[in-house]
């Protein structure tokens, strides 16, 4: 499909007659033959053959076109006329009639190919810097598009190795405007029991993180439950055994497994005789019934799922707390697969229909009459679903398209200083030209020559373009990987990024090229074979045009990288609220099995003991770290107010230990930490962030009073105690500095809030490093345990990673485009120098100071930069718009970042400039005259 | 474009074309395969792309030599995209007398010695 799309492309340049009836059969035979390029060879070589048949077929079809476009021109012309080409027809051979329209034979095309192409590596093997310069900046600026395209295309384009991806959907729920995208179990249970015919099958999954193994040493592992409908909704096989069925997933199933053929390979050696054996998941035995087919690893773009089991044995998972009947655990997502010739309209309208019965069999036990009437109120909806789940996806889809338009604007940038060189090489090689054409080549002919040249070159830089991307698309990854490395994206390169290059290939390939070539096909030989001045020369202006395009686009690009630059260095050096490089996070975890409130008194144990570390100033211990990604919001109201709804307060919860300001190093502005004394049945109490204290009460300083905690529309809960306020500090994302926070003690919460794993939050004395002493105070408290440490400066600094990326690139692309600029720059003024030497020689013998030619040539140099700093400062305000909402703490439309990196450009610039001036001025006019003469 | 019938009225053949002429007098063929057979008969490498195939085609079309072909292949192996060419009457005769030229210009070559004489 892929290669009949591709030389789709390619037929406009035949005409309208071979177009029509055979335009299909040609890109069918084209298919054909890439399919036979790849048949049987490695797939890197294979590729590598398709993008040797692809230039040869545009090559192909450029020649053909053109001559079948000129045979049909004489043809219709009047007899005898001259071919176009100048070169006289074939003559008849033998005993044929005569010919009324003599055409070349194809024969000829190709051995015009063939000589078109030696002369051109000939040609360009006489110069040593030019190809070199043109491979490699094609080269940087193609890979640099290619490693961008390969991230776009692994991250949003590319459809899931799944059968007709394109007809499957996500179910989701929308109600009071707000899309939620899991459903809980009754909800798809109703779902899946009311029968939806209009879908080829329905199924849901939800990711869990399995503890797989022996209880000694157990690995968590990603997994999904999956609904029975899974593997043959989406047309899988099993590469082993079976896959999850129908009648697998029936309420009180035994546990059954399937894993990921990767996971086969790694842990099992890809024994097919794991069929039948028992893998350990929480404990709990489960069979392993088959594996998963080698191209499908789960439904999530960026990660890999290694073990699937079916919904209903989350009951054996979780024993008593199985979530199979909570109505309000929104824990599986829905995904369908339109039925063949159904459109969406159908669907939906079908789904409109089960939607309300569906939802009325699943209304969470105990809402509200408003809560529920809000709930009964939605719908479902659907969306494509073709490339799968990606929270990546969410999270960097804008910022690619940013760095794809970036890079198409260094590419462009490349392509004018290609042409430029380009423009004066031609102007170097007229003598030649003219003769060519004084004897008899066309500009056909000319213009061939000249585009074999420069796709040429794109073709060579292509390749290397390919090398440069595999590498920068690794980078990439690594920039927005999260530190434990798990991600798990594909960056192969398959036929949407091979026809993205060759795309872009071709495209510069003409971009740069047809400019010279239709400036070298305009030749007078006449004039030029005459005198050195005559017809033909480039221009000034057209030079200066293109340093003037390529300056603002340089101005555009530098400034977009100074905002994202800027961004990344504030978010990097804000004071979060706490000491971000002292604290460390201790993330212990006691395995010996323990009820619930003796394992929350070694907990709180161990923090004494912690304490008491030396080297270890303050120890304290959180339910969730800051910058996790992790919050729970829930509304207040202060006491004595008879608030409406709409005036509730929204406070992010965060449940923590006693001493815990310590612990981050952040003071508390008024009141004291939780004590000893705030444990279970004491009355609650709270600190207020100062941002939250303000909002509830109008004030800072409002320990001793109290506020609720909205449990219904119409009740609250119990007064909680004001005992401290805190200063503000981010919780869920850096960007968010004042957000209203509520901290409850931790120890008022019932015991099971303490899990088998606590993140304690230390505050090492500076210098000091107690992390053995850590480790050993925590197993002489607790025996058994597992503890690992990290810098919470790392969780802040991995939160950056979208910044980061964005910073990096954009400073890369803003650096080569000002260096771009400034070698254009120096190619078009060293070029206008040559030109104007005996201008300048007679300025010189005339009595023109050194001084005032160097002034000459700098002002001549000013006008196409002060033009591009014009262009571009328009430019840069169109684009402030594109990045408005990746920004922090900089203005877009902040019109000193543009003027400073309007001066770096002009002062770039005018540096460059000088050097061919100061040759300029230091000519010596007799030697310059008398080779005039 | 207007077709031709009679021999006399075509220009000579291009050596592709008499080729293309010379694989269909065997059978009718869809694009990829007579570039398969075409490829066959040219020396070690050479390589047909769509451009020149399909302009020769049309070519011989417009003249009248080839025509599209009724003839499909067995349903379980025909893939409906793809079309089939077929000689015409014409395209014959003008195969014929493009081989009889041919033969004539050996037969003149021997005469004259360029080609040793046929050894049986």
């Amino acid at each position: 499909m892929v290669y009949r799309l591709l030389y789709r492309l390619l037929l406009p340049a035949f005409p309208a007659a071979i177009r029509h009836r055979h335009g299909e059969d040609m890109a069918q035979l084209f298919a054909d033959r890439c399919r036979e390029a790849r048949r049987g060879v490695s797939a890197p070589r294979g590729i590598l053959r398709v993008a040797g048949l692809s230039l040869l077929a545009v090559r192909d079809a450029l020649g053909q076109g053109l001559a079948a476009r000129m045979g049909a021109s004489t043809t219709r012309g009047s007899a005898g006329a001259e071919p176009a080409d100048g070169r006289g027809g074939s003559l008849p051979v033998g005993g044929g009639a005569p010919n009324p329209a003599p055409r070349r034979p194809a024969t000829s095309y190709l051995a015009d190919l063939a000589y078109d192409l030696r002369y051109t590596i000939r040609d360009l093997l006489t110069s040593r810097s030019f190809p070199s310069v043109a491979v490699g900046s094609l080269a940087i600026g193609i890979g640099a598009s290619t490693a961008i395209f390969t991230l776009v295309n692994a991250l949003i384009l590319r459809p899931l190795p799944v059968a007709a991806p394109h007809e499957l959907v996500q179910l989701t729920t929308v109600d009071t405007g707000i899309t939620t995208q899991n459903l809980t179990n009754p909800q798809w249970e109703a779902l899946r029991d009311r029968g939806a015919d209009e879908f080829d099958g329905l199924f849901a999954v939800g990711t869990r993180y399995f503890r797989v193994g022996d209880e000694e040493d157990p690995i968590r592992t990603r997994g999904l439950l999956v609904s029975g409908s899974l593997f043959s909704t989406l047309g899988l096989q099993p590469a082993v055994g079976r896959l999850i069925e129908a009648g697998d997933d029936v309420r009180g199933c035994p546990g059954i497994a399937v894993l990921d053929h990767g996971y086969w390979q790694s842990r099992y050696g890809g024994d097919p005789a794991v069929v039948g054996r028992t893998i350990r998941l929480r404990g709990h035995p489960f069979e392993i019934v088959g594996v998963a087919p080698q191209t499908f690893h789960g439904l999530t773009v960026e990660a890999v799922d290694s073990i699937y089991a079916p919904i209903c044995s989350e009951a054996v998972l979780n024993g008593e707390s199985s979530i199979l009947d909570a109505r309000r655990t929104w824990a599986f997502r829905a995904v369908g697969r339109l039925r063949q010739g159904t459109g969406m309209p159908e669907a939906r309208a079908q789904l409109d229909a089960l939607g309300p019965a569906v939802l009325a069999d699943a209304v969470p036990l105990n809402y509200g009459a408003e809560s529920r009437a809000e709930y009964l109120s939605g719908r479902f909806e659907m969306a494509p679903f073709a490339t799968g789940f990606s929270s990546l996806r969410d999270q960097y889809e804008r910022p690619l398209m940013v760095l794809l338009g970036a890079v198409t604007v260094v590419m462009l940038i490349v392509c004018s200083n290609l042409a430029n060189l380009l423009l004066a090489r031609t102007a170097r090689r007229r003598p030649e030209i003219a003769m060519r054409v004084a004897l008899g080549a066309g500009h056909g002919r000319l213009l061939r020559q000249f585009l074999t040249e420069s796709l040429l070159l794109a073709g060579a830089g292509a390749l290397g373009g390919v090398a440069v991307a595999f590498g920068i698309s690794r980078g990439l990854v690594s920039l927005i990987a999260p530190a434990d490395g798990s991600l798990a994206l594909d960056l192969s390169l398959d036929l949407r990024v091979l026809g993205f290059t060759t795309a872009a290939a071709l495209a510069a390939g003409l971009l740069f090229g047809i400019g010279p070539a239709l400036h070298a096909a305009r030749t007078d030989p006449n004039a030029t074979m005459r005198g050195r001045a005559g017809g033909g020369a480039p221009s000034w202006r057209r030079g200066g045009s293109l340093v003037a395009a390529q300056v603002g686009m340089s101005l555009v690009l530098l400034s977009g990288a100074a905002l994202l630059v800027g961004t990344f260095w504030r978010l990097e050096t804000l004071d979060p609220g706490f000491a971000r490089d002292r604290v460390l996070l201790l993330d212990v975890e006691i395995r010996d099995p323990l009820e619930p409130e003796p394992l929350r008194q070694t907990f709180v144990d161990l923090t004494d003991r912690l304490r008491a570390v030396p080297g270890v100033e303050a120890a304290s211990y959180a339910e969730l770290t800051p910058i996790s990604g992790n919050a729970i919001s829930e509304f207040v109201v202060p006491t004595g107010y008879e608030s409406l709804l709409d005036e509730d307060v929204e406070v992010l919860v965060h449940r923590v230990g006693e001493d815990y300001f310590a612990a981050i190093g952040s003071p508390l502005l008024f009141g004291r930490e939780f004590s000893d004394d705030d444990v279970e049945g004491s009355e609650p109490v709270a600190i207020l962030s100062e941002s939250a204290a303000r909002g509830l009460f109008g004030e800072a300083d409002v320990v001793g009073r109290r506020f609720h905690r909205r449990m219904s529309d119409t009740e609250v809960g119990e007064p909680i105690l004001v005992v401290g306020v805190a200063r503000d500090a981010v919780y869920r994302s850096l960007r968010e500095q004042d957000t209203a926070t509520a901290y409850f003690a931790l120890r008022q919460q019932p015991a099971r809030f303490f899990g088998g794993t606590v993140t304690y939050h230390v505050l090492p004395v500076p210098g000091a490093a107690p992390l053995p002493g850590l480790q050993a105070a925590a197993e002489d408290v607790a025996g058994n345990v597992r503890m690992s440490a990290s810098p919470l400066s790392a969780q802040l600094s991995a939160s950056l990673a979208r910044e980061r990326l964005l910073a990096t690139i954009s400073a890369a692309f803003g650096l080569l485009a000002l260096f771009l600029a400034v070698l254009g720059l120096y190619g078009v003024m060293s070029f206008n120098v040559v030109r104007r030497f005996p201008e300048i020689g007679v300025r010189l013998a005339l009595g023109s100071s050194v001084g005032a030619v160097f002034g000459l040539v700098l002002r001549q140099a000013a006008w196409p930069v002060a033009a591009g700093l014009g262009l571009g400062a328009l430019g840069t305000a169109g684009a402030a718009g594109t990045v408005e909402s990746l920004v922090y703490g900089v203005d877009p439309y902040d019109a000193r970042i543009l003027v400073g990196c309007a001066v770096v450009l002009a002062l770039a610039a005018t540096a460059s400039a000088a050097l061919p001036a100061r040759r300029a001025a230091r000519l010596d006019p007799l030697v310059v005259l008398r080779r005039d003469e | 474009m207007p077709r031709t019938t009679d021999v006399d009225d075509v220009p000579p053949l291009k050596p592709m074309e008499f080729h293309i002429l010379l694989v269909l007098l065997e059978r009718d063929v869809h694009g990829y395969a007579l570039v398969k057979q075409l490829e066959e008969r040219m020396p070690e490498g050479g390589r047909i792309l769509p451009g020149a195939l399909y302009r020769s085609l049309n070519r011989m079309a417009d003249e009248g030599l080839v025509e599209e072909s009724d003839w499909r292949p067995d349903p379980t192996l025909d893939d409906e995209r793809r079309r089939y060419f077929k000689i015409t009457d014409l395209g014959r005769n003008v195969a014929r007398a493009e081989a009889e030229r041919m033969e004539s210009l050996v037969r003149e070559s021997r005469a004259k010695k360029l080609l040793a004489p046929r050894s049986s």
